[in-house]
C-alpha cells in the first residue's frame, strides 16, 4: 500500500513544469507537442488494427499488434509527460515508460525473425507480372476446357451416330445419314454438309445426301452428274486419299481456279472434304462447309470429320451390300415363288437340299410328300439318264464345262416320267471346291413329246412319200417285190414283227396271204396262210367285211364273241394285230395286216392313220398291177386273134391307082362286098374324121422313108353308122428307084382291144386320180411297165403239159448257169434232184385236177450246186384253151439252211436246258424264276426245303406278295420293273425273304434277266445264297466298330482339344485354365491307353490267342490273392471285404481267374457306399455236366436296373456312361471277364436289385474234391 | 448381346475342352451340361443362341435330346449343332434330316471350333 501510495503520491516531487520554470511558452510547447504526439500515437494503432482486420491475408499480423501496443504505450508516455508538468507522479511516469520499454523491446525482438520473411515478400512489379501470367493461364485453361467440352460433345455425337447406324434398317439409312450430317453440321457450327458419290464407270460425281442450315440454299438437285474433269484438282487429292482443307478461298492455289470459282458461286467461305474410303478409288467425299464466315479449321475438326466420314463409309458400304443382298434375296424369292420353274438349292458341303414347292408340284407331289433330301431326286431320275447327269455334274465341278445344263427324265408321283430341263450354277469356295449349287427345273415334256411326235410324223411322211414314189413308174412285175419291200419298211418303222397283205376270196370264202414281211428271228407264215377258211376268224372277218378296222392290241384279251378268233390268232403265234380293210367297189378285196408275235401293242391314232394311208398306197399299187396284168392278158388275146388270121386283106397298085379290098374287109364294116366300091376314096371316106390326118401323115411318112411295115390304128365307120377300131398293117413293094409301087395290107378289128384299153385307161386314170390325192407324184406317171417275167427274183418257167420247158425268165438263166437253149425244150424234172423228181411228176399229174401244186424242189445248177426251191405250179389256160403250166420257184436254200441250223440249235438248247434243269434241281442254292408280271414260274427243291414251302404254296403265286415281307414288297417290285426295263444281264443284291413260318432270311441274290430272241425281257432267274447269319455278324461288327470309334475318339477329342488350346497359345500353360487343360489331356491319355489295352486284351481272348494255363487251383488262394490286390482300394473307400465258403479245388488258369475276381471286386467296391461290405463266396455245385464251383461277389451298392442287366457283359455297355469317367473304367472289364469264364467252360451272370445291391456269379469246373 | 451357348456332352474332358476353347476364342457365355436332361433344363431356363449336342450319350442320345428340344415351344427355336465322332456321309445325312443346323466332327481343332460354328450359323 505504501508503494502504491508512493507511486501515486505526487507530493513528494516537484512538478515538471518547474523545470521549465513555468514559462508558459515552454510549458505550452511541451504540452501541445506531447498531446499531439499522443493523439497521433493513439490513432496509428487504430489504423493498423483496422488494416489487419481488413486484410486477413497479410502475413505476420502479430507484428502489427506488437507495433500497436508499442505505439500506444509511447503515446501514453507522452501523455504522462503532460501530466507530470503539473503533477509530479514520476513513479507512475517511469512505470509507464518501463511498460513502453518492455513493449518496444518485445516488438524489436519479434521483428528480428520477421524481417527475412518480410524481405521475401514480393515487390509490387513482380506481383504484377505474376498476376498477368495467372490471367493468361486462366484464359488458356478456359480455352482448353472449351475444347475438351467440344471434343466430348463431338465424341458423344459420333458415338450417337454410330449407334444409330448399327442395326439400322436399310430403308431408313438415307434419313439416318441426313440426320447425321445435320448433327455434325450443328455440332461444328457450319452451314452445310453433304455427300458426293463417285460413279467411276461414267466418270461422274453426284450429290446423294445434303444438310443445310436454314440460311443456305440446298444444292442437291444441281450437283448431279458432275464430270470428274470439272473437279480435277479436288479429285486428284481425293484419289490420293488426302482431305481437302480450305480455310479461306483466297488461299487456294492457282491450279484450283475452276473449283474456286464454283465454290465461290455457291458462297462457300471455308470447307473440308474427307474422302469416303482409302485407296485410289474412294467411294465419294463428304464435305463440310461454311457459307457465312471463314473458319480456320484445326486438327480436331479434321479428326472429327475423318471419324465421321469413316462411319458414313461403313454404313454406306453396308447399305450397298445389304441392298445387293436384299435384291438377290428378292430375286431368289421371286424365282422360287414366281417362276414356273422348280428351284433346287443344294448345300454341297452339308448335304442339304431344298426343293421349291413348284419343283415338287411339277412331279405331282405336295410339298410335304417330297422330303428335301438329295437321294429323293436321285431315285426319281430315269435310270438311263442318271449316269449321264452324274458325269455332267462331275465335269462341271471339275470345271471342264462352263455350264450345267441337262435334259433328263424324272419320275412323277403317278410313275410316269417327265422331261425336265435342268440348269444350275454352283458356288465355289476359295479352295475351288463347289459348296453350293442352285438350279431350276423346267418341264419340257410337251416339247419333248412334240419333238418325238413331230419326228415320227416326219419319218412317217418321209416314208410314205418314198414308198409312193417307188410305186410310180413301176413295172407291174416288180410290184410284188416293191410291195414286200414296202411292208418291210413300214414294219420296221412301226416296230412290229410282221406286216402282210391278205386277199379275200369272196367266192369260196377263203383268205390268202399274198405278201408278207417278218422281222428277223421270226418265221414267215405265207406258206401256212393260203386258202384259210373264213370261218377260222369269224369275228375278224365280220369286222373287215363291214369295212371296219380290226384292232386287237392283245389277242389274249379279246371280247367274248371273238373267242374263236383269239384262239386261232394264238395258234398262228400272234400277240397283237391291226388289219386295215382294202375295199374295192364296196366289197372287201383283202386287208393289210400288222402284227406282233411277242408283246401286246398299243396303236396310237397317228399310227393307225399312217398305216391306213400306207395300206391305201399298197392297194393302189396292187390294183394297178392287176390292171396292168389284165391289159397284158388282153394284148395276148389280141395276138391270138391276129394269128387266127381273121383279117381283111387289101392290095393297092400305087402306080396304077387300083385298090382291092377283100370281102372280109367290108364284112367287118357290116357291108357286103358289092356295097363298097374298090376305090381308095370310098374307103377313106369311112375313116373317122379325127383319124384322117394321123392316118394320112403315117402314109406320107411311110412313102417317104419306106420302113418295112406300116401299122396304123384308126376308126372306120360301119354300115350302122358306128365306128370300129382297126389295125391296118401293110407293106409296100418298091421299084428300083425306091419308090413304092404297090402295097398290100390287112385289116384287123381291134375295137374290143381298144375298148378294153380305154376301159383300162379310164380305170387307170381313176386310180391315178385317187392315188394323186395322197401323192402328187403319182400324177405324171404314165409309162410302160416292164415285165415281171423279166425282173422277178424268182425262177419262172412256162411248161407245156408234158412239163417241157417252153419259156424261162432271165433269173433262171442267170442263177442256174444254164444257157437258155440248154433249158428250153427240156423237161423240168430233168434239172431236179432224184429225191424231188418223182414228187414233182406226181404233182404235175395231179395239177390238171387241182389247178395248182406246191412243193419243195431241189434244183441242180450247172455247177452241181443244189438250190432248194419253194415251187408253186399253176395250170393256166391261154385263150385258145391250151393248158400250160406256170411254174414259180423261189430260192429258199438260205432259209432251209437256217431252219436246219435252228433245229440243231434247238437240240443243243434242249440238252443244255436239261443240264441246267438238273443243276438247278440239285444245287444247294436257292433258285427262283419270275415272269414279267412277277409270278413265280420256277423254284428249285432247295428253295422249297430251305424256306419251308410246299410247291403248291408257291407255284403261280405272285413272287413279291408271297416271298417278301410287307415292308419290302413295294420297293422290290419297283426295283424289279426297273431291272426288266434296263435289261442289264446281271444284277447282284441282297434282300429279306419271308419263310413259310414267317421267319425272315437275308439272301444274296444273283439275278439274270431272261430275254426272248427279240431281246424282250421275259422274266428273271435269281440264284440266292442264305446270308442271314453272315448279315447278322456284319451288323454286329459294324455296331462294334462304331462304338469303338466313339470310345477312341472321345478321349482323343479331349487330348487333341487341350493340346491345341495350349499349343496355339489360346490359353497359357501356367494359368489355371492351362493346368486344367493339361489335366484333361493327361487323364484322357491314360484312359486311351487303358482302353487300347483292354480292346487288345479282349481281342486276344476272343480270337483264342490267349491259351489258358490250366492247373488245379485252390479257391481260397484265388480269393485271397484277389483280395490282396484290391485291399488298398477297399481301405481307401472304407469298404470291408469278407471271404466265406469252403476251400475247393478247381481246374483253371489262376492268373486269369484272379483277373476276373479282381475286376468283379473292384466293381463292387466302386459302386458301394463307404463303410459297407463286399462278400466273396465259393460253393460247390453239382450239375448234370459234373461238379462246378460257383463264385459269388456280392455288394450292397446301388444295383443295376433290370433293363441293363442283360447287356452288361457286352462290350461298352456300362450301366451309366458317367461310370466310365467317375469310376475310370473302359466299359470292357465285364466283357473280358465273360470271355475268360467262357474259355473255362464256365458261366457268368449277375443278379441285382436297385438300391439293394448286386451279385455277380461265375462257375468253373471243379478239379476234384479237396480231401482226395 | 453376348451370345449364350450350351455344350451338352457326357464326357467331362470333351465338355471342358469345348468350354475352354470357346471361352478362349470368343466372348460368348458358355454353359455346360453332362446329360440331355440337364441340358434341356438349362435350355429352358436361359436364353440360348446355340446348343452344341453330343450324339453318343448314354440314356438319351443327342438325337433324342434334340427331338425333345424341338417338341418344347420354349426350346424349339434354338439352333443345334451335333458333335459326333461319326464321320460317314450316310450317317451325317441321317442327322441332317432331323433338322439340326450342322454337324461338327470329333476330334476338332480348338481354334476352328468357333469358325465352324459361326460359319454354320452365319454369325
Amino acid at each position: 500500500m505504501n508503494a502504491l501510495h508512493t507511486i501515486l503520491s505526487p507530493n513528494q516531487f516537484i512538478p515538471h513544469g518547474h523545470c521549465y520554470l513555468w514559462q508558459p511558452g515552454l510549458v505550452w510547447l511541451h504540452l501541445l507537442s506531447d498531446v499531439l504526439i499522443a493523439i497521433a500515437y493513439y490513432s496509428i494503432p487504430v489504423m493498423l488494427i483496422y488494416f489487419v482486420r481488413k486484410r486477413e491475408d497479410i502475413p505476420f499480423p502479430n507484428i502489427f499488434l506488437a507495433f500497436s501496443v508499442f505505439i500506444i504505450t509511447c503515446g501514453t508516455t507522452h501523455l504522462m509527460s503532460v501530466w507530470t508538468l503539473w503533477h509530479p507522479a514520476y513513479w507512475l511516469s517511469g512505470t509507464v515508460k518501463a511498460i513502453t520499454a518492455l513493449a518496444s523491446i518485445y516488438t524489436a525482438l519479434a521483428l528480428i525473425p520477421t524481417i527475412p520473411a518480410a524481405l521475401a515478400l514480393p515487390n509490387p512489379d513482380k506481383l504484377k507480372t505474376i498476376n498477368q501470367q495467372l490471367k493468361t493461364e486462366i484464359e488458356e485453361r478456359k480455352q482448353a476446357e472449351t475444347a475438351l467440352q467440344q471434343q466430348l460433345e463431338a465424341r458423344q455425337v459420333i458415338s450417337d451416330i454410330s449407334t444409330r447406324f448399327i442395326n439400322l434398317d436399310i430403308e431408313n439409312i438415307d434419313d439416318e445419314i441426313n440426320h447425321a450430317l445435320a448433327t455434325i453440321g450443328q455440332l461444328r457450327n457450319i452451314d452445310t454438309s453433304y455427300i458426293i458419290e463417285f460413279d467411276y464407270p461414267n466418270e461422274i460425281a453426284r450429290m446423294t445426301h445434303e444438310w443445310v442450315d436454314q440460311t443456305v440454299i440446298p444444292l442437291i438437285e444441281q450437283v448431279q452428274n458432275i464430270p470428274f474433269k470439272a473437279a480435277h484438282w479436288v479429285m486428284e487429292k481425293l484419289f490420293h486419299g488426302e482431305p481437302i482443307v480450305v480455310s479461306s478461298m483466297a488461299e487456294l492455289p492457282p491450279e484450283s481456279a475452276n473449283m474456286q470459282k464454283l465454290w465461290q458461286r455457291f458462297d462457300r467461305k471455308s470447307l473440308v472434304g474427307i474422302p469416303l474410303g482409302t485407296g485410289e478409288k474412294p467411294m465419294g467425299v463428304v464435305i463440310f462447309a461454311s457459307c457465312h464466315q471463314e473458319i480456320s479449321w484445326n486438327e480436331s475438326d479434321i479428326q472429327l470429320f475423318t471419324i465421321f466420314a469413316e462411319i458414313l463409309l461403313r454404313s454406306l458400304q453396308r447399305h450397298r451390300t445389304e441392298l445387293a443382298l436384299r435384291r438377290s434375296e428378292e430375286r431368289w424369292q421371286l424365282a422360287i415363288s414366281g417362276s414356273n420353274a422348280g428351284i433346287w438349292d443344294w448345300q454341297i458341303d452339308t448335304c442339304k437340299i431344298f426343293y421349291s414347292p413348284r419343283f415338287k408340284q411339277m412331279l405331282g407331289y405336295e410339298d410335304h410328300e417330297f422330303p428335301n433330301r438329295p437321294d429323293e431326286w436321285e431315285t426319281r431320275v430315269h435310270p438311263d439318264d442318271l449316269p449321264r447327269i452324274q458325269a455332267i455334274v462331275q465335269d462341271y465341278f471339275d470345271r471342264k464345262i462352263p455350264n450345267y445344263k441337262t435334259e433328263h427324265r424324272l419320275r412323277c408321283k403317278d410313275g410316269s416320267y417327265k422331261w425336265i430341263l435342268d440348269q444350275a450354277k454352283a458356288l465355289w469356295d476359295n479352295a475351288g471346291n463347289p459348296v453350293r449349287m442352285v438350279g431350276s427345273h423346267t418341264d419340257i415334256t410337251d416339247r419333248k413329246l412334240a419333238e418325238a411326235s413331230l419326228k415320227q410324223q416326219l419319218q412317217f411322211g418321209k416314208t410314205l412319200s418314198e414308198l409312193s414314189s417307188r410305186f410310180i413308174n413301176l413295172d407291174p412285175d416288180s410290184t410284188d417285190t416293191e410291195i414286200n419291200h414296202a411292208l418291210q419298211i413300214i414294219g420296221q418303222l412301226a416296230e412290229i414283227d410282221s406286216s402282210y397283205i391278205f386277199c379275200y376270196n369272196a367266192s369260196d370264202r377263203t383268205l390268202n396271204m399274198t405278201h408278207e414281211w417278218v422281222a428277223d428271228g421270226h418265221v414267215a407264215q405265207i406258206d401256212n396262210t393260203q386258202n384259210i377258211p373264213q370261218a377260222i376268224f369269224p369275228w375278224a372277218l365280220n369286222c373287215l367285211l363291214a369295212g371296219q378296222l380290226l384292232i386287237v392290241p392283245d389277242v389274249s384279251n379279246m371280247p367274248a364273241e371273238a373267242q374263236v378268233d383269239s384262239q386261232n390268232f394264238q395258234q398262228f403265234g400272234l400277240r397283237a394285230v391291226l388289219s386295215i380293210p382294202l375295199m374295192l367297189k364296196g366289197n372287201l378285196w383283202g386287208w393289210v395286216g400288222f402284227a406282233s408275235f411277242s408283246t401286246p401293242l398299243h396303236w396310237t391314232d397317228a399310227n393307225i392313220q399312217f398305216l391306213k394311208i400306207f395300206a391305201e398306197i399298197l392297194f393302189r399299187a396292187q390294183q394297178r398291177q392287176q390292171s396292168e396284168l389284165a391289159l397284158r392278158r388282153s394284148e395276148e388275146r389280141w395276138q391270138l386273134a391276129v394269128s387266127g388270121s381273121n383279117a381283111g386283106i387289101w392290095d393297092w397298085d400305087v402306080a396304077a391307082g387300083n385298090i382291092f379290098y377283100s370281102p372280109r374287109c367290108k364284112e367287118m364294116l357290116g357291108y357286103s362286098d358289092d356295097e363298097i366300091p374298090n376305090t381308095l376314096e370310098a374307103w377313106e371316106s369311112r375313116v373317122h374324121p379325127d383319124d384322117i390326118e394321123r392316118r394320112h401323115g403315117a402314109m406320107q411318112q411311110y412313102f417317104a422313108g419306106t420302113p418295112s411295115l406300116l401299122q396304123i390304128e384308126y376308126r372306120m365307120q360301119c354300115k350302122d353308122g358306128g365306128y370300129r377300131w382297126f389295125m391296118d398293117s401293110s407293106k409296100g413293094l418298091c421299084n428300083k428307084t425306091g419308090e413304092v409301087i404297090r402295097m398290100t395290107g390287112s385289116y384287123t378289128d381291134i375295137t374290143e382291144r381298144k375298148l378294153a384299153e380305154a376301159a383300162l385307161k379310164q380305170l387307170n386314170q381313176e386310180l391315178e386320180n385317187r392315188v394323186a390325192i395322197r401323192t402328187a407324184a403319182f400324177q405324171k406317171s404314165e409309162k410302160r411297165f416292164r415285165s415281171l417275167f423279166e425282173a422277178a427274183p424268182d425262177f419262172i418257167y412256162v411248161l407245156d403239159q408234158q412239163a417241157t420247158i417252153q419259156q424261162v425268165n432271165p433269173t433262171v438263166v442267170e442263177r442256174s448257169g444254164y444257157d437258155k437253149s440248154e433249158l428250153i425244150g427240156q423237161p423240168l424234172p430233168r434239172f431236179l434232184s432224184n429225191k424231188t423228181q418223182a414228187t414233182c411228176l406226181q404233182g404235175f399229174s395231179r395239177l390238171f385236177s387241182t389247178g395248182n401244186h406246191q412243193q419243195e424242189m431241189e434244183f441242180i445248177c450247172k455247177d452241181n450246186q443244189i438250190l432248194i426251191m419253194d415251187c408253186s405250179c399253176t395250170l393256166v389256160k391261154d385263150p385258145p384253151g391250151n393248158d400250160y403250166i406256170l411254174v414259180l420257184q423261189r430260192d429258199i436254200t438260205a432259209r432251209k439252211r437256217a431252219e436246219d441250223e435252228r433245229q440243231e440249235l434247238l437240240a443243243t438248247l434242249q440238252q443244255s436246258e436239261q443240264r441246267w434243269r438238273s443243276f438247278l434241281d440239285n444245287v444247294r442254292l436257292m433258285v427262283v424264276g419270275l415272269d414279267t408280271s412277277g409270278t413265280i414260274n420256277y423254284v428249285n427243291p432247295y428253295f422249297l426245303s430251305s424256306m419251308g414251302y410246299r410247291p403248291q404254296e408257291i407255284d403261280g403265286k405272285n413272287g413279291f406278295d408271297t416271298l417278301f415281307p410287307q415292308y419290302e414288297q413295294g420297293r422290290q417290285q419297283e426295283f424289279y420293273q426297273s431291272l426288266l426295263e434296263e435289261q442289264k444281264p446281271f444284277h447282284h443284291q441282297s434282300s429279306v425273304l419271308t419263310c413259310c413260318n414267317q421267319e425272315e432270311k437275308v439272301l444274296a441274290w444273283n439275278t439274270t434277266v431272261l430275254q426272248d430272241p427279240q431281246g424282250q425281257s421275259t422274266g428273271i432267274l435269281s440264284i440266292g445264297e442264305d446270308i442271314t447269319e453272315q448279315y447278322a455278324m456284319d451288323r454286329m461288327k459294324d455296331e462294334f466298330i462304331s462304338v469303338v470309334s466313339h470310345e477312341l475318339r472321345t478321349p482323343l477329342t479331349s487330348i487333341h482339344g487341350a493340346l491345341d488350346l495350349l499349343s496355339n497359345g489360346l490359353i497359357k500353360a501356367d494359368s489355371e485354365r492351362g493346368q486344367h487343360a493339361l489335366t484333361i489331356a493327361a487323364e484322357n491319355s491314360s484312359r486311351l491307353v487303358q482302353l487300347v489295352n483292354d480292346i487288345l486284351e479282349l481281342e486276344r481272348l476272343e480270337s483264342g490267342k490267349v491259351k489258358l494255363r490250366n492247373t488245379s487251383v485252390s479257391t481260397l488262394t484265388l480269393t485271397q490273392q484277389a483280395y490282396g490286390l484290391v485291399e488298398l482300394m477297399a481301405e481307401r473307400a472304407n469298404i470291408q471285404i469278407e471271404i466265406t465258403g469252403l476251400d475247393l479245388l478247381i481246374w483253371g488258369d489262376g492268373d486269369r481267374l484272379i483277373q476276373v475276381l479282381t475286376n468283379l471286386l473292384s466293381n463292387a467296391i466302386k459302386f458301394s457306399e463307404p463303410s459297407s461290405k463286399v462278400w466273396i463266396m465259393t460253393e460247390e455245385l453239382t450239375t448234370p455236366d459234373g461238379p462246378y464251383v460257383k463264385f459269388t461277389v456280392q455288394d450292397n451298392g446301388r444295383g443295376i436296373p433290370p433293363n441293363k442287366l442283360e447287356r452288361i457283359f457286352e462290350r461298352f455297355h456300362q450301366v451309366d456312361a458317367s461310370d466310365s469317367r467317375d469310376q475310370a473304367g473302359t466299359g470292357l472289364g465285364l466283357a473280358i471277364c465273360s470271355s475268360i469264364i467262357q474259355q473255362h467252360n464256365g458261366k457268368i451272370w449277375a443278379e441285382s436289385r436297385l438300391a439293394e445291391g448286386s451279385s455277380f456269379f461265375f462257375t468253373i469246373p471243379a478239379a476234384y474234391p479237396v480231401d482226395q | 448381346m453376348v451370345k449364350q451357348v450350351l455344350v451338352v456332352d457326357d464326357d467331362d474332358g470333351v465338355r471342358d475342352i469345348i468350354q475352354l476353347s470357346l471361352e478362349a476364342t470368343t466372348d460368348w457365355t458358355v454353359f455346360a451340361a453332362a446329360s440331355g436332361q440337364e441340358g434341356i433344363a438349362i435350355a429352358k431356363a436361359k436364353t440360348l443362341d446355340l446348343i452344341l449336342l453330343d450324339v453318343m450319350m448314354p440314356d438319351e442320345d443327342g438325337i433324342e435330346v434334340f427331338k425333345q428340344l424341338q417338341d418344347n415351344p420354349l426350346t424349339q427355336s434354338i439352333p443345334a449343332i451335333l458333335l459326333t465322332a461319326k464321320a460317314r456321309i450316310s450317317e451325317r445325312q441321317e442327322f441332317m434330316k432331323i433338322g439340326v443346323r450342322g454337324i461338327i466332327t470329333k476330334p476338332f481343332q480348338a481354334k476352328a471350333l468357333k469358325q465352324q460354328i459361326t460359319q454354320i450359323l452365319g454369325w
